[in-house]
């Protein structure tokens, strides 16, 4: 409440800080310092360069002149060590499972994981293969999955977009001491039981 | 001035993992380095394994074909045709000449496209970054049109045994027309860009050097063949479909070499940009599918049999064999990859060049891991 | 520029046929005739001879191994080769075969070097086992695969188990109340396809139920 007990409505910061307000210049910002903080991270997504099969290639696409990811300050990266987002497009397999889990844990938090394409969410068409891993969460666990066989660049664009607004949201949820989904993995699963 | 030394060196093991901007895919390396030079290197693959054939063997007919686009995925068309010349084969069926004619214009464009990938794909391996960007510009214009034909850009299940599934919109060849001129110029902008560059040519020429008795033997195909000098071209010397009535070139490179293999696949765009022009000039109209097979087949049974088809594909002699004993499913489906058997060679390429030059022959080797692992 | 035309050595399938049954003869083959080939059957301990007479022998000169695959008869296995000749442009289908219960073939990779990864993948897919190949480890698969999967007596998973695994199972339901007799009203989509099947429709035939 201010001096003036007047309702605090959201998202004016001239009553939230009318302390202050007037007496800064205006090219000075005031915000809660972790939704700024969940702003930055949503604006400056950095995936990790893992196209693993067909949906890689739209995923390239994406990135590519027409559908330009860079706007969306999403740059893929080749490293999992500065990488903030697991970008994972195409059919896991047994024998890749493990590679994915260690690439996961190679990241540093906050991290956030993308599942792109059907063959990450069920197993997709090849889910009655012996050698085919029916989904992306049971080996790391997922925030957003994006259906389609494989889906178009404006889809993994509307995925992207969907976890930025989860990131700030989350960002409120905690705030507010609500849950949030779980950050730790199943820990008894093991990828290579066939 | 240099001063030799004699060190005593210890050879390293490294792996280049499933996971990197440039192995075109899960492929995994596992190399010995002695100091930057590749003593030995052992391809691990199976990272993509997906047991398409396994799978083929309980799906209807009229269900594979959403698999085998997902091998080579990067040319779509090009994986389904051989699976339709097999059924066709074994029931003997004759195809109307427009069907023949669309689908080389489907399966060349689709070439086009997977060759503008490749050099992408190439361009970035040598390090640039533009190279992706003027490749998928052309790319993406050839992918609007496919979906204007079958309503997917990529994976389109479309090329049916007897013909093709459904006839082009009419906005289909008109758009085609005006794109032909658009992919010249784009052809011609990758061409300025990649090659004459000094900085490619120094770093491509006579590395991953094979010889044409020597990729004969390891079964090399396509134009990883015909850089060799090799004058193996499955249009020409096994002709099927309409291929012997249209007027293009082979290419053949004279060393064998990462730049030949690549100057072979952009002297291939030309000519295939060719054979479009003349396949939509003698495109004649007419029923796209053999009449008296139903337009969907719902149960499609082939007679016992077996036979290998085989068609050109971007990387290279894509086979199919299919055994069948009657019955609505294939009995034994054995898909013969062009990337497998163009992958096998890379030992030999790349032991005793330096781990920068690995890189590149890789890349002009241009291999799909869908295909690889199946 | 029209095909090219075939080279002067080429064969057709029957001038094939009869120099194999010449030069072959000692190797007891068996011919056939796939759609398009002509097909050479021998026993598994002779293909590396005849492989090597196939190859080397100037009027037949298979110097291209396409494909090379496993095929699992129940009975018996075969191991299909399908050659080519680069100089004289014709092709020949090679089976070897060998009983289930000791499949062994020879290999052939010093004759065609092309054939490594294609006996790798057999032997890891079909449980064979190539003599002579410089290094048999497995392909594609992983440790904890099945073994031999390729073999027919190793099933595909079925949609009902995929289900299973996934938790998707469909619950029984319980049977509805007795609805008090009232104007006809709209069936359910899942009633719809209920009759619809009862009557001998399938989704793949008959008339879309409307909404």
């Amino acid at each position: 409440m201010t001096k003036d007990s007047q309702p605090i409505k959201p998202h004016q910061p001239e009553e939230l800080f009318s302390s202050l307000y007037g007496k800064l210049p205006p090219n000075v910002f005031v915000a809660k310092a972790d939704e700024l903080f969940a702003q930055a991270r949503a604006s400056s997504l950095w995936p990790l360069t893992f196209g693993i099969s067909c949906c890689g290639i739209e995923m390239i696409s994406a990135y590519m002149a027409d559908y330009d990811f860079d706007r969306f300050g999403v740059v893929t990266w080749p490293s999992p060590r500065q990488a903030d987002v697991l970008l994972v497009a195409g059919t896991l397999v047994k024998k890749m499972a493990p590679v994915v889990r260690m690439l996961y844990e190679q990241m540093p938090s906050p991290k956030w994981v993308i599942a792109m394409g059907s063959c990450l969410i069920t197993g997709g068409p090849f889910s009655l293969s012996y050698s085919v891993v029916r989904g992306l969460d049971e080996v790391v666990p997922v925030d957003v999955y994006i259906p389609g066989c494989p889906p178009r660049p404006e889809a993994l664009m509307e995925g992207i977009l969907a976890l930025q607004e989860k990131i700030k949201e989350d960002t409120r949820r905690a705030r507010r001491g609500q849950a949030g989904p779980p950050l730790l993995p199943n820990p008894t699963y093991s990828p290579l039981r066939s | 001035m240099l001063i030799k030394r004699e060190f005593e060196t210890v050879e390293m093991p490294i792996n280049v993992g499933p996971q990197h901007p440039s192995t075109h895919g899960v492929l995994r390396l596992v190399m010995t380095l002695d100091g930057e030079q590749i003593v030995k290197v052992d391809p691990v693959i199976g990272y993509l394994h997906r047991a398409v054939e396994k799978l083929s063997e309980n799906l209807r007919y009229q269900n594979i074909p959403h698999l085998f686009d997902r091998l080579d995925y990067v040319s779509a068309f090009n994986n389904e045709w051989p699976l339709a010349m097999a059924q066709e084969r074994l029931l003997g069926l004759e195809v109307p000449p427009r069907g023949e004619y669309l689908r080389v214009i489907l399966c060349e464009l689709n070439r086009i496209a997977s060759h503008f990938l490749f050099f992408g794909a190439f361009g970035h391996d040598a390090g640039t970054a533009t190279s992706w960007m003027y490749g998928f510009r052309e790319r993406e214009r050839i992918q609007r049109l496919f979906e204007m034909v079958s309503g997917y850009r990529m994976m389109h299940d479309f090329i049916v045994p007897g013909g093709v599934r459904e006839d082009v919109p009419e906005e289909f060849v008109p758009a085609l027309r005006a794109l032909l001129p658009v992919l010249w110029q784009g052809l011609g902008d990758c061409n300025n860009l990649l090659t004459e560059n000094e900085v490619l040519v120094t770093r491509t020429r006579d590395i991953g050097v094979i010889t044409g008795e020597e990729a004969i033997n390891y079964g090399l195909s396509g134009p990883s063949l015909r850089a060799s000098g090799v004058r193996e071209d499955l249009r020409l010397t096994e002709p099927y479909s309409v291929y012997p009535d249209l007027d293009f070139d082979i290419v053949l490179g004279q060393h064998g070499d990462s730049y030949d293999r690549y100057w072979v696949r952009m002297q291939e765009v030309a000519q295939s940009l060719r054979i479009v022009e003349q396949a939509l000039d003698r495109l004649p109209g007419g029923l796209v599918c053999t009449p008296g097979l139903p337009k969907y087949p719902k149960l499609l049974k082939l007679p016992v049999g077996e036979t290998y088809a085989r068609a050109e594909n971007p990387r290279g002699e894509f086979g199919v064999y299919l055994i069948s004993t009657g019955g609505d499913r294939p009995y034994r489906l054995k898909i013969r990859a062009p990337s497998f058997c163009n992958l096998m060679a890379l030992p030999y390429l790349m032991e005793g060049h330096y781990l920068a030059d690995a890189i590149m022959i890789l890349g002009s080797l241009d291999v799909v891991m869908g295909e690889v692992d199946r | 520029m029209p095909a090219l035309p075939p080279p002067p050595g080429h064969l057709t399938a029957e001038a094939l046929q009869a120099l194999l049954g010449e030069v072959l003869a000692v190797y007891d083959p068996e011919f056939s005739a796939s759609v398009d080939e002509v097909v050479v059957t021998v026993e598994a301990p002779r293909v590396l001879e005849t492989a090597r007479l196939l190859h080397d022998e100037p009027r037949l000169s298979f110097d291209y191994l396409r494909s090379l695959s496993g095929v699992d008869w129940t009975d018996r296995l075969e191991v299909v080769y399908h050659v080519y000749s680069t100089a004289h442009r014709h092709r020949l289908t090679l089976k070897a075969r060998t009983p289930v219960d000791r499949p062994q073939v020879p290999s052939v990779v010093l004759i065609w070097r092309g054939a490594d990864w294609h006996e790798r993948e057999a032997a890891e897919m079909y449980g064979l086992t190539f003599e002579g190949h410089p290094n048999l480890v497995e392909l594609l698969l992983w440790e904890g695969a099945p073994v031999a999967p390729q073999r027919k007596d190793v099933p595909v998973l079925s949609l009902e188990e995929f289900w299973k695994d996934m938790g998707l199972e469909e619950e029984e339901e319980a049977p509805a109340p007795e609805a008090p007799a009232a104007a006809p009203r709209r069936l359910t989509a899942r009633e719809q396809k209920q009759r619809l099947l009862a009557e001998g429709g399938g989704l793949t035939s008959g008339p879309v139920p409307s909404e």
